[in-house]
């Protein structure tokens, strides 16, 4: 177990290097100096700007020693200033992570709260009914602009019926509310935007659940624990669910990069000042800075969720947990 | 009985897509009005026999501009996709054939790849190189190989070893005249499957892009653009709402189906 | 003791309906051994296995017959009975000890769950009952033995478990 997580930990060092290197190509992707390019698109960069640009990334310098700083700077979470507001890149992205984090992990728990017992109720009768509402419902999922889903609820729910709020976090003037009222309006101001953000997945997670869950009980092990007397209720949930849930952790290491780009979309609708949004107004305003540095932690923070469903899968699975003698 | 349910996908899929493609193609003429021809007068009114789906905020017939916006939809959609099918087959073969460090230096750019959120890289590489319709397929496209490259390099690597590539190796034809002759058509059907579903997904993202104001600019109508008026006029129109983002969700469910009807059919035999 | 009568058992697959037990008959009497022969794919184990019912419904099915077992029909039985009489009065040895385990769920689990299902005994005494079942098919050291998982153990071990 532990040369494992040695092993895998080893395995990033390429993966980082490969992600700042390609960080680095779309630094100097445009034709010419990546600086001018600024004021080309947007007359909001002024010629201090393009300095400072030129300064942080040492345009002037050659390539390897540019590349050889840039690394210096990521490993110390430096990404400069922000063009737009001058302050340190790393401090946005961090006032704003814990907003992105709590709307992904709530996601994440409503994508396996609903897609995981909609996974295995469909297995258990393939074909049924039930089975053929949940490939109806996985089309839709996978087919739904979520941004049009967000324009719909807040128009429903939002402005005719009035149910929940539909922008920011919390209500005008709640700062004086008690701690659990306050809680229950920043409930309220989270819903849609964790619906919105969760529903792709959801699809995703019943219809692999499902899959999971047909392709276990048809397993040999599956037959014995019948031959043996147990009753089905006992055999789906005891001995076909766990081997089946093994891969969905692998899956919710891998939607992080799904949900972050997701979270762009959302955000700007629902205004929630969250990465995807910094990040949406930083291409707006070619704040260079801080889109630069939003990608390369987006892509550090996809890394780390890998890692940690790898982790997570590895002690879960005894096969790998305790390895084996075999012969 | 599953083969039945696949033939049904097919043709619903297919059939909604035909139909889309000639509406497309035939856009002009199909379109009542001029998809942008401003009329103040006209703003904001509901479905009505003159304006079949409605006016937006500039008086602009709806119907018009979503007859406009099919081709753009089907424009981008079927072209990044090719530009992700040519990148991906590409890099799969050379990964596949080659193997050794050809291989892991390919597939470990495309872990690189897939560490980034694609709409992270969409933005960036548009804010860097402009909004152009042309740009717009390119990046998509650009951004949308890596699932086609390791479905191509998996095939190649189990057709590898069947005889009739090594016949061909024995033989002495090159790797280019095998991989184009022998491999590839053996490949076809789950790209094929992969391309179909793709174009729903890049329908998909450029519609953000677009409701974003990022990818297709006004006035040139995309479905996504047109999503843009509907927010800003959120409770009063609900027709600007309604009729682009239904457009989306069937163009991209009939591609959906489409595709998991071939990988039905194509899969079994 | 067990009585099958006219047997038949058909699968649907995706060309044709397929007869793996086509009227078959045989009685087996206390304390007999019987021995069924056959090349394979003849339809012994599907023989074996609709006796339980344990025959997957879709693409399986049961055409007609009558398996009495102690004077009850097998086939009429409701479920909550079935699950009785399947490992306690009528047990299974399958062929393939390696994939008839299940993976991840230690070999003691899912001894003792049996022990457990079909004794009234429970917690320790399943326990002590599973390392007595497991030191009777000749398993060294079988109380260590009850925490391993299948994948930690010889493919002869294995089928001892499945015996056990």
């Amino acid at each position: 177990m532990l040369t494992y997580l040695i092993r895998r930990v080893l395995g990033l060092i390429p993966l980082g290097i490969g992600i700042t290197l390609l960080c680095f190509v779309v630094i100097h992707l445009t034709p010419g100096d990546p600086a001018v390019v600024g004021t080309d698109l947007n007359p909001k960069i002024s010629l201090q700007a393009r300095q400072r640009i030129k300064e942080f990334y040492g345009l002037n310098d050659p390539l390897p020693v540019q590349y050889g700083r840039w690394v210096a700077r990521v490993a110390r979470l430096d990404f400069g200033r922000s063009l737009a507001d001058n302050r340190p890149v790393s401090e946005k992205i961090a006032e704003r992570i814990p907003v992105t984090l709590t709307i992904n992990v709530l996601s994440m728990l409503l994508i396996l709260l609903l897609g995981l017992p909609i996974g295995i109720v469909a297995a258990a009768k393939p074909h049924g009914v039930f089975d053929h509402a949940t490939t109806l419902l996985v089309f839709l999922g996978f087919s739904m602009p979520t941004f049009w889903l967000a324009l719909l609820l807040m128009q429903w729910l939002g402005v005719q019926w009035q149910w929940l709020p539909i922008s920011g976090l919390q209500g005008l003037g709640t700062d004086s509310w008690p701690w659990w009222e306050r809680g229950w309006d920043l409930a309220r101001h989270l819903a849609l935007p964790v619906f919105v953000s969760a529903f792709g997945g959801l699809a995703g997670v019943a219809r692999y659940m499902r899959s999971q869950m047909v392709d276990v009980l048809q397993q040999d092990y599956i037959r014995t624990a019948r031959a043996k007397g147990l009753p089905e209720p006992r055999v789906l949930f005891d001995h076909a669910l766990r081997n089946a849930l093994l891969p969905i952790i692998t899956i919710l290491g891998l939607s992080v990069p799904g949900l972050l780009g997701g979270s762009v979309i959302f955000e700007t609708i629902f205004a929630i000042p969250g990465l995807g949004r910094l990040y949406y107004d930083a291409v707006m305003a070619r704040d260079l800075m801080t889109v630069m540095g939003l990608l390369t932690i987006s892509a550090g923070l996809t890394l780390l969720g890998n890692l940690l469903a790898d982790l997570a899968y590895a002690y879960a699975d005894p096969r790998i947990r305790v390895g084996g003698q075999g012969g | 009985m599953r083969r039945r349910a696949a033939d049904l996908w097919v043709r619903i899929g297919g059939g909604v897509i035909v139909a889309l493609a000639v509406l497309a193609v035939a856009a002009p003429s199909a379109a009542t009005h001029d998809p942008n021809a401003i009329d103040l007068l006209e703003a904001l009114q509901p479905p009505s026999a003159l304006h079949w789906l409605g006016t937006d905020s500039l008086g602009r017939d709806l119907y018009s501009r979503l007859v406009f916006g099919a081709r753009i939809s089907l424009l981008v959609g079927v072209g990044a996709i090719g530009v992700a099918m040519l990148i991906g087959t590409a890099l799969g073969l050379a990964a596949g054939w080659y193997g050794g460090w050809v291989d892991s230096a390919l597939m470990r750019f495309v872990d690189v790849m897939l560490c980034f959120p694609t709409f992270f890289l969409l933005l960036a590489i548009v804010a860097l190189i402009g909004q152009s319709v042309a740009n717009i397929i390119l990046i998509i496209g650009v951004t949308g190989w890596m699932g086609v490259a390791r479905l191509v390099r998996a095939e190649v690597l189990s057709l590898k070893e069947r005889e009739f590539i090594q016949a061909a190796r024995v033989l002495g034809f090159g790797a280019g005249r095998i991989m184009w002759r022998h491999l590839l058509p053996n490949a076809l059907s789950p790209v094929l499957v992969s391309a179909t579903l793709g174009i729903g997904s890049a329908i998909l993202v450029e519609s953000g892009l677009s409701f974003l104001g990022l990818g297709v600019q006004p006035p040139t109508p995309s479905w996504g653009n047109l999503l843009i008026d509907a927010k800003g006029t959120l409770g009063v129109a609900w027709w600007l709402t309604l009729y682009p983002g239904l457009a989306i969700l069937c163009t991209v469910l009939a591609f959906n189906l489409l595709g998991e009807g071939l990988r039905e059919r194509l899969g079994r035999s | 003791m067990l009585d099958i009568r006219n047997l038949t058992v058909e699968f649907e697959t995706a060309h044709q309906r397929v007869r793996a037990v086509d009227g078959v008959s045989l009685a087996i009497g206390p304390g007999q051994v019987v021995g069924l022969v056959g090349e394979s794919g003849s339809g012994k184990t599907t023989l074996g296995l609709a006796v339980t019912r344990l025959i997957p419904e879709p693409p399986g099915a049961i055409r007609s017959g009558e398996i009495l077992f102690k004077g009850r029909d097998l086939l009429r039985l409701p479920q909550e009975e079935l699950v009785q009489v399947r490992g306690g009065a009528i047990a299974y040895v399958f062929q393939e000890p390696a994939t008839s385990l299940n993976p991840v769920m230690t070999v003691g689990r899912q001894l003792i769950e049996t022990v457990e299902r079909h004794t009234s005994r429970r917690s320790r005494a399943a326990r002590g009952r599973a390392v007595e079942l497991l030191a009777q098919v000749g398993i060294p050291a079988p109380e260590e033995r009850l925490s391993s998982y299948p994948h930690e153990l010889s493919g002869g071990m294995k089928q001892r478990v499945m015996r056990s």
